[in-house]
């Protein structure tokens, strides 16, 4: 893919993006507490709608220059983006959502090493001695030194409690 | 006789033994998170800025000031040591650094850096403090208005001069926009986009929004790399032995780093430019005034001292726009000026009235951190050759973890934890199409302050926009707003008319 045609996918995003917040996120998440009698009489200027239709309007605007510049652009750079690398991303992604998931059920102390060594693996290091050290000695040095120097204690996991 | 009582109370109360080593204590940390290869100056700042939390104001700022310091100095050493900047100001510190420690001179180029940073880091300083006052005092001059269309004008510089390109620059600022308009309106008490959810009725978490977008997303985008560069070793065998700089070396790069500390705090006082452009502008200057410039790029002391110099001076100048008119100038401007807020200190003209001690106290503890940044540079050179060798597969994991339990210890929430992750995400693909992170801060950031102004400004006028143009000032502020637009576009074409001709 090219840089251009990643640009005028976002551009196309965002535009999507501007029709979606105009129309539903505005209309249905802005709560606002003052009676209707009182709001009528208040000028559109000072509602609390009118900084966020400002807001994307210009992002609209903004959006559909970028459309524009993707359209004109003849630059042919490609887009960096490569399949290998970015499933190791997408694994990476994965499991950092399911260690901060189960950091309230598991805990810090005990979920933290598996966690490093299952990242410090996918990198690529296969040093068991430096894993084994650093996955157990990091969640140690943090969990004891949030714990004396500044009072914190870091998930426990309710599985324990 | 005000502004001595201000200035002696500032001190009896920040200046203490204990605030003048959590200075330290902040440099060190500053210097050895940024030396780490792959993190830069502004990743260092936002990791480090939740062991404030942990300390009462008169240590946290004092700690804060320090990583600022420390992580813009620190970057300068992996660029130097192994080829590698940490970010792009310090990339041109590399075209005659690495040179240097190839030719077994690590050591002496590492000094150079550290004086010539130091010296651009206290002239900004200075300046800070001198024309500090007089700006904040005529900010305060300004109506909700004029200080709407400032914040305006200042989102438009960000946005127009931050990065490759105005549209996206400004594409970001209303992202931030967005994000800051998440929790309660100021003037009706409205609700919005809090989707029913408790924790998002105070707004976004500036901490974890600033946590997951400069580190988080660095974490992915270090990841992203191949497992062949991630876990191997860089080479160390030039970095051993070395001597100490000559004081006649320092003696020779005078006239050098004196421009580029100039040109660096003239750059650095303007909100967006940042350290990239007055690391090159300074680079360049010092090419073209040099009777050797033959000699840049292949291992030049000057060329050290003239991107240090220049990338050091901005420390102090980005903080001019924040402390004085509360528009931080940079994203590690905005970083600071979040913990500040955290500490329950809110940038801007009111600090000098409402805190005008504390105020006195930072320039204090600014001007006192640049000779310990030397002595804590020169004693921690020899731990900068092991910092630079470890191995990314290790860190990146190690950063994550770190950034993350950075986050939980904010408010002791999860949740904060899951949103920095998502705004990782979000920050990492905003960042693969080339939208700049720093306007999306600086925007959230001053969101809050900037409609306040604007709802002020319009309940004076009984709602009539008008009101922006016919105060002279704020039609002013808002003119120069378009006039930055017109030439960010117009700088944008000569560069690509550029690029086209040597293609």
């Amino acid at each position: 893919m090219k840089y251009r045609t990643a640009e005028l996918a976002t551009g196309i995003f965002f535009l999507i993006f501007s029709v979606f917040y105009t129309f539903y996120l505005t209309p249905n998440f802005i709560v606002n507490p003052l009676l209707d009698t009182t709001q009528s009489t208040m000028p559109w200027t000072l509602r609390p709608e009118m900084l966020p239709h400002v807001t994307i309007g210009s992002f609209a605007i903004m959006s559909l220059g970028l459309i524009v510049h993707a359209l004109r652009s003849n630059d042919e750079a490609p887009f960096d983006f490569h399949f290998g690398p970015s499933l190791k991303l997408i694994f990476l992604i994965l499991l950092t959502y399911i260690y901060v998931y189960l950091l309230q059920i598991i805990g810090f102390i005990l979920l933290t090493p598996a966690f490093l060594i299952a990242l410090i693996l996918l990198f690529g290091i296969r040093d068991w001695r430096m894993i084994i050290g650093v996955s157990l000695l990091l969640p140690l040095f943090l969990n004891y030194g949030f714990l004396y120097l500044f009072q914190l204690i870091l998930p426990e996991g309710s599985l324990w409690s | 006789m005000e502004l001595m009582d201000q200035v002696i109370q500032g001190i009896s109360l920040y200046f203490t033994f204990k605030a003048v080593l959590m200075v330290a204590f902040g440099v060190v940390a500053g210097i050895l998170v940024g030396a780490i290869p792959g993190i830069s100056g502004v990743m260092a700042t936002a990791v480090l800025v939740p062991l404030s939390f942990f300390m009462p104001p008169t240590e946290g700022i004092p700690f804060l000031l320090g990583v600022h310091k420390g992580a813009l100095f620190g970057d300068s050493i992996p660029a130097i040591l192994i080829n590698t900047p940490g970010q792009p100001a310090a990339a041109a510190t590399a075209l005659d650094g690495y040179p240097l420690a190839q030719k077994g001179e690590a050591k002496s180029a590492i000094q150079m850096a550290l004086y010539s940073s130091s010296i651009g880091d206290t002239f900004s300083d200075i300046v800070l403090i001198l024309a500090a006052v007089p700006l904040a005092a005529l900010a305060l001059q300004f109506g909700p208005a004029e200080y709407f269309a400032l914040m305006v004008m200042g989102l438009t510089i960000i946005g127009g001069v931050t990065g490759d390109s105005p549209t996206k620059g400004i594409l970001s600022a209303l992202i931030g926009l967005m994000i800051g308009l998440i929790g309660f309106d100021a003037v009706t008490g409205a609700e919005r986009y809090t989707f029913g959810i408790l924790s998002l009725q105070g707004g976004i978490g500036t901490i974890p929004l600033m946590i997951g977008l400069f580190a988080v997303s660095e974490v992915l985008i270090q990841a992203e790399k191949k497992n062949s560069l991630l876990s191997v070793r860089p080479p160390t065998a030039h970095l051993k032995g070395g001597r100490n700089l000559k004081f006649s070396e320092l003696k020779a790069c005078s006239r050098t780093i004196a421009r580029s500390s100039i040109l660096g705090t003239i750059i650095g006082a303007i909100p967006g430019t940042g350290a990239s452009i007055a690391t090159f502008v300074g680079y360049g200057a010092a090419v073209n005034a040099s009777k050797t410039p033959e000699k840049f790029g292949k291992g030049s002391y000057e060329g050290v001292a003239a991107s240090e110099s220049a990338n050091s001076a901005v420390a102090g100048a980005d903080l001019i726009p924040t402390l004085t008119l509360g528009i931080p100038g940079s994203a590690t401007a905005a970083i600071l000026m979040g913990a500040f807020l955290a500490q329950g200190l809110r940038p801007g003209p009111e600090l000098f009235e409402s805190n005008g001690s504390t105020m006195y106290a930072i320039f204090a503890l600014l001007l006192i951190g640049n000779p310990i940044m030397i002595v804590a540079g020169w004693l921690l050179t020899p731990v900068f050759a092991r910092v630079v060798t470890i191995r990314q597969a290790l860190l990146v994991p190690c950063v994550l973890v770190l950034c993350l339990v950075g986050v939980y210890t904010y408010q002791g929430s999860i949740g904060d934890v899951q949103l920095a992750l998502v705004v990782g995400v979000f920050g990492y693909l905003l960042r693969k199409v080339g939208i700049p992170m720093a306007p999306l801060v600086i925007a959230f950031i001053i969101t809050p302050i900037a409609e306040r102004s604007l709802k002020q400004a319009l309940i004076l006028s009984d709602g009539d926009f008008s009101v922006f143009l016919t105060s002279p000032i704020s039609a002013g502020f808002l003119s120069l707003s378009v006039v930055v637009i017109f030439y960010g576009y117009r700088n944008q074409k000569f560069l690509r008319s550029r690029k086209d001709q040597k293609t």
